[in-house]
């Protein structure tokens, strides 16, 4: 059994980034499963041995005590799907008294290929008051929104919620259709007509999603 | 970050490229994307093609059988095309009966090859009243980026010119039909017409040969079939209004990629039969 | 038959020009000669392999045995479109199809039983090596549609979308290799042509003969799906199953360099942007 191949000199300029990197083949044997090797994402294991599942990139990360993790990455990370906990980006698609409903555009910085419905319920739009919270005074279809996925929902929809200062509408379109500018957390304005509407407003704040993300 | 505009508001991404006359493929707004023709890729069928334009990919392939003529024609032979939206070719197409856009696009055939008149359904004839050759002209979208029109339009003109049938007899006393595989004849083309695609962009920017992006995102659009100098129809199914300088710079346009796409056809033809 | 309205319809009735000449093709002596293309009984045919052929797909990949041509294209993970029952584990789709034009015989648009057929055998031989636990809700479809039909298509399917699902990036315990042999008496033939499929199907009930497709994960040593038509006896099909699995061995290199070229070309693609 071939163990994975390191890249040979010539071509090494092409793969190495930062750490020691090669060409990993699904259901390749990468390395024993002991003490000192970790299976991370893109491999599994099985009877004692690491695999590879995916086709890609083969990367040891080094650990404290001594312990490798081996992951492999591809290219584009693009079989991402919506995880519980993730801060995704969607677009709103349909607001009614009780719920929204949005389609996913991306999770994290990885854009989807196909969007998935989300569903953003009353209660989970805002943190404070959520009694009071009228849906058509947050969002509106259209609106672009960062939310963070709760549950994995029930078989049509991810179960989304906005109940942080740094979720809701990240961009919206005015009826005169002009992009408007937030002027606190539940207006925005549009610079043409400046007119104000109600939305949830995200305090966006690229540190956080990154920390998020992390 | 332009990634993220693209996905979110691709109308705003698309309007910054055309106000300098660019579109975001680094094409110019009048520039087909390259065209690469391959003829006789499948050998089961009479006759075959796979065109390429840019990412869009069209293959098509004639089975050509025999029937009876119908009743009150007894000469002429027919032309079944079919466009099919396979849901290999994009997300969007799932399995199952063809989507209304694959049937508007299988008419667009029948309609291109009726208005241009370049096989005669006479030339199909076998035996009067007795026997006619059917051919079933089917054209897959193996790869759906935009402008599929053009693309069959392409590959329904090389395959045809590519078609060569067996030659089939009647006996006159007894009626039999006998088929003979060792000689071949070519279907007779009279002309080669050549189909254009605009899209209308914001109800006034013209865009030739459009991408899968750039077509949803049209406001109307305009096709224009030629054939060498002459202009055989302009097919624009509604959406915004064009003023006549417009129609003109489209049917110019259009002129030239005839030409062009004529050409094509014409050396890969020759590059195989040497 | 129901008129399908959704198309341009032809006369009612027609017949292939090939139905009125003399057919070679069950010369029931085909076998016994050396085969018509000039290869060994054992030798397989070359292949041809491309990833990465759709740019609207996920994953994709394109294969050609000498007139065998296949395109695979892989969509998902995406939302299951029908309503059903909520699952953890995602759920894999093949769907087989042959081009109107792949054989001498015209095929009808509707998909038909030999294409569902070749599906389900497809969808078996796969999804034992896709970790579908790892796509909670979604759905993972795979088409494949043959091109041009000369023999050995659901090995050539099953390879086409093994190598698809790995462009696509899906999650897999390792590639599904697939190799396809046709057996007559004592004779066993590697990797036949429609031809060859054809005379051995024509003797099915007078000795010995079959068709064998075996699917196989060489990585991890294991059997994903085993189809055999025909009548055979058990000592030749024991020896046929294990001749195919060596090939099947000989082929995976092959993927593997076309997986490899395949992600290379994409870095280059990605950092020339």
């Amino acid at each position: 059994m071939v163990l994975c191949v390191r890249t040979k000199g010539s071509s090494a300029g092409d793969f190495t980034h930062a750490q020691h990197k090669s060409a990993a083949r699904r259901g390749q044997r990468l390395s024993r499963a002991d003490d000192t090797h970790v299976a991370g994402e893109g491999t599994y294991v099985r009877g004692g041995f690491i695999y590879s599942s995916l086709v890609g990139w083969l990367n040891e990360l080094k650990t404290e005590e001594q312990k490798v993790t081996l992951t492999v990455q591809t290219e584009d990370s693009c079989t991402v799907i919506p995880t519980i906990d993730a801060v995704v980006t969607a677009r709103v698609t349909n607001v009614n008294p009780r719920f929204c409903k949005c389609a996913i555009l991306s999770v994290g910085t990885s854009p989807l290929r196909d969007v998935f419905r989300g569903m953003i319920r009353k209660e989970d739009v805002r943190a404070t008051e959520k009694d009071r919270v009228e849906m058509h005074k947050c969002y509106r279809p259209g609106d672009i929104i960062t939310a963070r996925v709760l549950s994995l929902g029930d078989a049509q929809s991810y179960l989304l919620t906005t109940a942080e200062n740094e979720l809701g509408v990240a961009m919206a379109t005015s009826e005169a259709g002009v992009n408007m500018v937030p002027v606190s957390w539940c207006k925005m304005q549009c610079p043409k007509t400046l007119n104000e509407e109600f939305r949830k407003v995200a305090k966006v704040q690229p540190e956080y999603i990154e920390y998020v993300r992390s | 970050m332009a990634e993220e505009i693209r996905l979110a508001q691709p109308k705003e991404y698309y309007r910054a490229f055309l106000e300098k006359e660019v579109r975001p493929d680094d094409r110019e707004l009048g520039e087909f994307r390259p065209t690469v023709l391959n003829i006789g890729c499948v050998s089961t069928a009479e006759g075959s093609s796979l065109v390429k334009l840019g990412n869009t990919t069209v293959m098509c392939g004639i089975k050509a059988e025999v029937a009876e003529p119908r009743y009150g024609r007894p000469t002429e032979g027919y032309i079944v095309p079919n466009v099919e939206l396979s849901p290999l070719s994009s997300p969007n197409f799932r399995p199952g009966p063809p989507p209304e856009q694959a049937q508007v696009l299988s008419q667009n055939m029948v309609d291109f090859l009726d208005t241009s008149q370049c096989i005669k359904l006479d030339s199909l004839c076998i035996s009067s009243g007795k026997l006619v050759w059917v051919l079933y002209i089917d054209l897959v979208c193996l790869d759906y980026d935009g402008n599929v029109m053009d693309a069959c339009t392409l590959a329904l003109m090389a395959a045809l010119k590519n078609t060569s049938l067996p030659v089939v007899t009647v006996d006159e006393d007894t009626g039999d039909v006998k088929t003979h595989l060792s000689t071949h004849s070519s279907l007779s083309v009279d002309s080669c017409p050549v189909s254009t695609t605009f899209i209308v962009f914001d109800n006034t920017v013209l865009l030739v040969d459009p991408t899968r992006e750039e077509e949803l995102l049209a406001t109307g659009a305009v096709t224009v079939v030629t054939e060498g100098d002459n202009l055989c129809s302009v097919y624009k199914p509604g959406g915004s209004p064009l003023t006549d300088e417009q129609v003109e710079m489209c049917v110019e346009r259009a002129f030239v990629r005839g030409k062009e796409a004529t050409a094509l056809i014409t050396d890969t033809l020759c590059s195989i039969d040497r | 038959m129901p008129t399908d309205t959704r198309r341009i319809q032809g006369p009612e009735t027609s017949n292939s020009p090939y139905d009125f000449c003399p057919t070679a093709t069950s010369d029931p002596a085909l076998l016994e000669k050396q085969r018509l293309d000039g290869r060994d009984s054992a030798q397989m045919r070359p292949l041809f392999l491309r990833a990465g052929v759709i740019s609207q797909a996920r994953g994709s990949a394109y294969i050609e045995m000498n007139q065998t041509k296949a395109i695979c294209a892989v969509y998902g993970p995406r939302e299951v479109q029908r309503r059903e029952d909520f699952s953890l584990k995602g759920q894999l789709t093949c769907q087989f199809r042959f081009a109107t034009f792949a054989s001498q015989h015209r095929r009808q648009h509707q998909q038909g039983n030999q294409e569902k057929d070749l599906s389900v055998q497809m969808l078996e031989a796969l999804e034992p090596a896709v970790c579908l636990h790892k796509y909670p809700k979604s759905q993972i479809n795979v088409y494949v549609t043959v091109l041009q039909h000369d023999g050995s298509v659901l090995s050539a399917g099953i390879l086409c979308a093994s190598l698809a699902l790995a462009s696509a990036g899906v999650e897999m315990y390792d590639l599904v290799i697939a190799s396809s042999a046709a057996m007559y008496n004592d004779l066993t033939i590697s990797d036949p042509t429609v031809q060859e499929e054809q005379a051995v199907l024509s003797r099915v009930g007078k000795g010995s003969s079959g068709m064998l497709t075996v699917a196989f994960m060489p990585s991890i040593n294991q059997v994903s799906a085993i189809t055999s038509d025909g009548g055979i006896q058990f000592d030749t099909l024991n020896k046929t199953v294990r001749t195919v699995i060596d090939n099947c061995q000989k082929l995976y290199p092959v993927l593997q360099q076309t997986l490899v070229k395949h992600i290379e070309e994409k870095k280059k693609g990605i950092s020339s942007k």
